[in-house]
């Protein structure tokens, strides 16, 4: 049995193309998440570390009213010092202060409490002010907690003194009954605050699941579809071992690649979160991360990210399982494809769209997706209604999902070895009514590149991908973000030399008139007239600046590395897909009876790159889209004729260009410089004739271009064809806006010539 | 006028090589050629150069007085090429194979809608149009590549190994059809079963290393070798011997314990009951290539 597997998990493997798109999908997942991980770091560890121990071994109560006190003492030091930078005189301040903050005493007094502060400087400060903020909601959380727990039988009583909760046999009656049960077998559960981003980042819903299953498809594919169709499988099953024992090899072979497919994506994603946001003490109650408070499961941070890791590995053996039982009962890879397909999207569709109380939420819980959201499962307080019964969600579903497994497996097991016939009805049309072709050139090379090269599964791979990179929600802000917003619209528009005045009138009249307020919004100010000080420079060069705030330009002009990530991984996967449309030619040999065809030169030619560059644009876009939507949605119409200086990290250039026109261009020589590397690769496939040997050269030379970028080579980050992607930081490095027309320039010359010396090799 | 006129065709692939064709001469018109020759005699070099995949070093090569470079797709659309190739597109299916080329070779909706089915008839495919390419034979393979070649009618074809992997009855089939359509086609077909051209070929052409070592029909061919084949019987005891001395034979037949023997020879062998024997193109090829 060890042998066949290991002879079925080498036909696999064997697949180059197969294998270089699993490699790159896993790439891809890990380095979005890695990207994520790096745009939610918010706050410095190591300081949040070290401020945390000062509070470490006191009594609840003291280290809540230390770091209350040390939160507010920031605050003052903060109003203080913009008091200062106001004009204000000493006794000015003197009496605003003693107002706002008379019942402590003199302020004063409360500011040299910590002699460290006078040494501090402002960055320092400001950093330490978030992270004292940020402890203070801890610290608060704790008692919140406690009177959670502790009030739940007086929360219980009361709901059951309510008529529709009253009734013993009712089902709402059951839920209170049994939440009762759930939470007291918590006992006390200790909080301790940590650094929680890295379990946050984790917590969020993991479409991996969908790619691993798609990948599955293609290895169903590999190992059933095209055994069948090159009529191997009957040759197989006539041998002693052909039967189940086979039919077990090809099981544990697809059930592993998907195993490692997700281990890889998962273990991954929990080193990625660990290094770059960090979990804290994993040895914590997993309720001590504040978003896990409904959780009802005595698990430690540990247990959970183990779960993070499971989780996955279990869906991909259940999928692996459903879809090999489906192509063994089925035959043709199609007919099992689309029932697979609708169920994983149905299901995530219905997971996403079905609101947790519905009537019909046994179809959002019985689903797959369920156990891609192993921060849901264990953060909210989830039953499905069985029969009138209250019953938690993860045990049923892991209960259901182990008897469709087993189910699947018999039902594979029992069709791939003959003794279960599925009876398909045979359509075979009369021929006058059978699907014609077409002799129409642009679908028929479509229809190879969709097909032959596998070009639809990276299609919807891509469509997938993008849509779970949309930003769906609104922008959510927290207290400080709404007052920095609202401060930032207050003085929003050009930059004038009332500006300045305006910024204190505003600190008078909005950021003093709440006094319960006044520590947050103080900060969100300083957020404000940091910004504001750094377009002073252009607004000295005589440029017309605006004041837009870093929350509209930040998603999308502070992440050079990002979009060259992205540029990078979706050049080599839109490369994969294209491969086939030129190389597969001259690797079969079949360019020489193509090529003496009356379309098989110039025509084909021009249909070729017509499909590639209707992908590429279709890819592209889809890769563009969510940020262009981002922008559009939160950016006010005056920001977009703003000039660029008016984006704080381009303010130090020079030449006239507004924000419009440089979106506009960044966009258009973005996608024409992504097309050169399917171009390259391409030509490159004329002389190298080998398909995979075609795909590694130009993948190395994609990669190697965009790590002049990513690794920001001085000089050659500017000659790489993907300078046109990394433009947010070449451009306010060279302080030139011309840059931007001389990369331009350059890749279109480069396509120009690449194309030219394809069409001269390929229909001369 | 010739269809096809080949005038001093020179091929070289490399300066310090032997050319792999060299000085080819010869005027093709209506009717089957067979290109004859081993491995390396320059078969797949004159054909890649008459399809326009490869360039002449030296030489050109006319379609009714005009040079087919010039004449570019113009001269490809009358032009039918099957290639001796086993790799096709795998995931098409045999009818979608045919659809592909019908755009590539710019037939008409129509056109391709009639010549299709009616291709898949003659070459026995008619009820596969819907097999995957993966799961077919080699000769089925064939067949296909070769309803390819006919779809656009063309007035030139140039047929590589056509017959490979075809049953006899296939075999037949084939070579009756080709004779059938020989009327208003130039058919150039290379190959190494003699038995494919002897009985359907206006002219034979072999080639050796490049060079052409004889031309013309089949009767004249044959007439070429005649003087030295020669014809005789004897036991089969005595059969190795024999062949030691007479390395260039072929046993034609066994009649009970004596065995027929067909010898090669400038001179006439010196053995019992040798004659001139009834000459067939094989013995005109191992005559050239013994």
């Amino acid at each position: 049995m060890i042998r066949l597997t290991a002879y079925e998990f080498e036909k696999m493997v064997g697949r180059k193309v197969f294998v270089l798109i699993s490699g790159a999908l896993v790439l891809m997942l890990l380095m979005r998440f890695a990207l994520l991980c790096e745009s939610e770091k918010q706050y410095d560890a190591g300081l949040y570390q070290e401020v945390r121990e000062g509070y470490q071994g006191m009594p609840y109560e003291e280290a809540l009213r230390k770091v209350r006190s040390d939160s507010d003492r920031m605050s003052i030091l903060g109003v203080k010092d913009a008091l200062e930078d106001a004009g204000k005189s000493k006794e000015e301040i003197g009496i605003i202060l003693s107002e706002m903050y008379g019942d402590r005493g003199s302020y004063e007094e409360f500011l040299n409490e910590d002699p460290d502060l006078s040494g501090m400087n402002e960055e320092n400060r400001q950093e330490k002010s978030r992270i004292l903020n940020l402890l203070r909601t801890q610290y608060e959380y704790i008692g919140y907690y406690d009177r959670f727990i502790s009030g739940l039988p007086g929360r219980a009583e009361q709901l059951r003194q309510v008529r529709v909760f009253s009734g013993e046999n009712s089902y709402s009656y059951r839920v209170i009954e049994k939440s009762m049960k759930d939470y007291g077998r918590l006992g006390n559960v200790s909080i301790t605050p940590d650094y929680d981003f890295g379990v946050l980042a984790l917590s969020e819903f993991d479409w991996s699941f969908v790619f691993t299953a798609a990948l599955l498809l293609i290895g169903c594919a590999v190992l059933i579809t095209d055994e069948t169709d090159s009529r191997l499988m009957d040759l197989q099953l006539s041998t002693k071992q052909g039967r189940v024992p086979l039919a077990l090899a090809k099981w544990f072979t697809l059930v592993l690649y998907g195993l490692l497919i997700s281990l890889f994506i998962s273990i991954g994603r929990v080193i990625l979160a660990g290094s770059i946001l960090g979990f804290g003490d994993t040895g914590r109650s997993l309720q001590s991360v504040s978003a896990f408070r409904n959780c009802c499961r005595s698990l430690t941070v540990r247990q959970w990210l183990r779960y993070t890791i499971l989780f996955p590995a279990f869906i991909s053996i259940l999928t692996g399982t459903v879809i090999l039982a489906l192509f063994s009962m089925l035959k043709k890879a199609w007919m099992a494809a689309i029932p697979a397909a609708v169920w994983i999207v149905s299901g995530v569709i219905l997971y996403r769209a079905v609101p947790d109380n519905s009537a019909l939420n046994c179809l959002k819980y019985i689903n797959l997706s369920v156990l891609a959201d192993p921060g849901k499962r264990f953060s909210a307080y989830e039953n499905c209604c069985l029969f009138g019964f209250p019953v938690s969600v993860l045990p049923a579903v892991s209960a259901v999902y182990m008897a469709a497994a087993i189910l699947f497996l018999a039902l594979y097991l029992t069709s791939f070895s003959g003794v279960l016939r599925v009876w398909i009805p045979h359509v075979r049309l009369p021929r006058k009514t059978r699907l014609r072709g077409t002799v129409r050139q642009s679908f028929q090379e479509m229809y190879r590149f969709l097909v032959q090269g596998w070009g639809c599964v990276t299609l919807i791979g891509l469509v997938v991908f993008f849509l779970s990179q949309m930003d769906y929600g609104e922008i959510h802000l927290s207290q400080e973000d709404y007052h920095y917003y609202a401060i930032g619209r207050m003085i929003g528009g050009e930059i004038t030399d009332e500006t300045e005045e305006r910024l204190h009138q505003i600190q008078q009249d909005y950021v003093m008139s709440e006094r319960d307020e006044i520590r947050i919004r103080q900060d969100a100010f300083e957020r404000v007239f940091a910004e504001y000080r750094e377009l002073l420079p252009a607004r000295e060069k005589g440029v017309p600046v605006y004041y837009i705030s870093k929350v509209i330009t930040d998603p999308v002009f502070s992440r050079s590395r990002h979009f060259l990530l992205f540029g990078l991984l979706l050049a080599i996967v839109l490369s994969i897909s294209f491969n086939p449309l030129f190389s597969e030619d001259q690797d079969t040999g079949l360019a020489a009876l193509v090529r003496t065809t009356k379309n098989g030169r110039a025509a084909t030619f021009k249909q070729r790159y017509l499909v590639m560059l209707t992908m590429y644009t279709i890819g592209f876009f889809g890769y563009m889209t969510p940020y262009l939507i981002l922008w559009i949605r939160r950016t006010h119409m005056d920001a977009w004729d703003a000039p660029i200086q008016s984006i704080t990290v381009f303010s130090g250039c020079e030449g006239n260009l507004s924000v419009r026109a440089f979106i506009v261009l960044w966009v258009i020589s973005s996608w024409l410089s992504g097309m050169v590397f399917p171009v390259l690769m391409s030509y490159l496939s004329l002389a190298i004739k080998r398909k995979g040997t075609t795909l590694m050269a130009a993948a190395a030379l994609t990669a190697a271009d965009f790590l002049m970028n990513i690794l920001h080579v001085p000089l050659l980050s500017v000659l790489a064809v993907s300078g046109a992607y990394g433009l947010m930081q070449v451009f306010p490095e060279t302080g030139f806006t011309g840059i931007i027309y001389i990369i331009m320039a350059k890749n279109l010359l480069l396509l120009v010539f690449l194309l030219g010396r394809h069409w001269t090799s390929y229909c001369g | 006028m010739a269809a096809l006129s080949i005038q001093k065709l020179t091929k070289r692939y490399s300066k310090n090589e032997a050319p792999a064709l060299s000085d080819f001469n010869y005027e093709f018109s209506e009717g089957v050629y067979g290109l004859l020759g081993p491995n390396g005699a320059g078969k797949s070099t004159l054909m890649n150069m008459i399809v326009g995949n490869e360039m002449p070093t030296e030489g050109k090569i006319l379609y009714e007085g005009q040079e087919i470079r010039r004449l570019g797709g113009k001269y490809r659309n009358i032009l039918g090429y099957m290639p001796q190739q086993q790799q096709l597109y795998d995931n098409f299916t045999i009818g979608r194979f045919l659809y592909y080329f019908a755009a590539l070779k710019g037939l008409r909706q129509a056109e391709a809608d009639a010549r299709i089915p009616e291709l898949l008839k003659l070459v026995g495919l008619y009820t596969h149009e819907n097999r995957r390419l993966k799961s077919l034979s080699g000769g089925m393979k064939q067949r296909v590549l070769l309803a390819q070649a006919l779809l656009n009618d063309p007035k030139i074809l140039i047929l590589d190994e056509p017959t490979a992997g075809l049953d006899p009855k296939e075999r037949m089939n084939l070579r009756n059809y080709l004779f059938s359509i020989a009327g208003q086609k130039t058919i150039i077909l290379a190959t190494h079963v003699i038995a494919d051209v002897e009985q359907i070929a206006k002219e034979v052409i072999f080639l050796r290393k490049g060079e052409t070592v004889l031309s013309g029909t089949p009767v004249e061919a044959v007439r070429y070798a005649a003087p030295s084949i020669w014809e005789t019987e004897m036991p089969g005891t005595l059969y190795q011997d024999f062949s030691r001395k007479y390395p260039s034979n072929r046993v034609i037949g066994e009649m009970g314990e004596k065995v027929s023997v067909k010898i090669i020879s400038e001179e006439k062998p010196e053995i019992e009951n040798v004659r001139q024997a009834a000459v067939s193109l094989e013995d005109v090829y191992m005559y050239l290539y013994r």
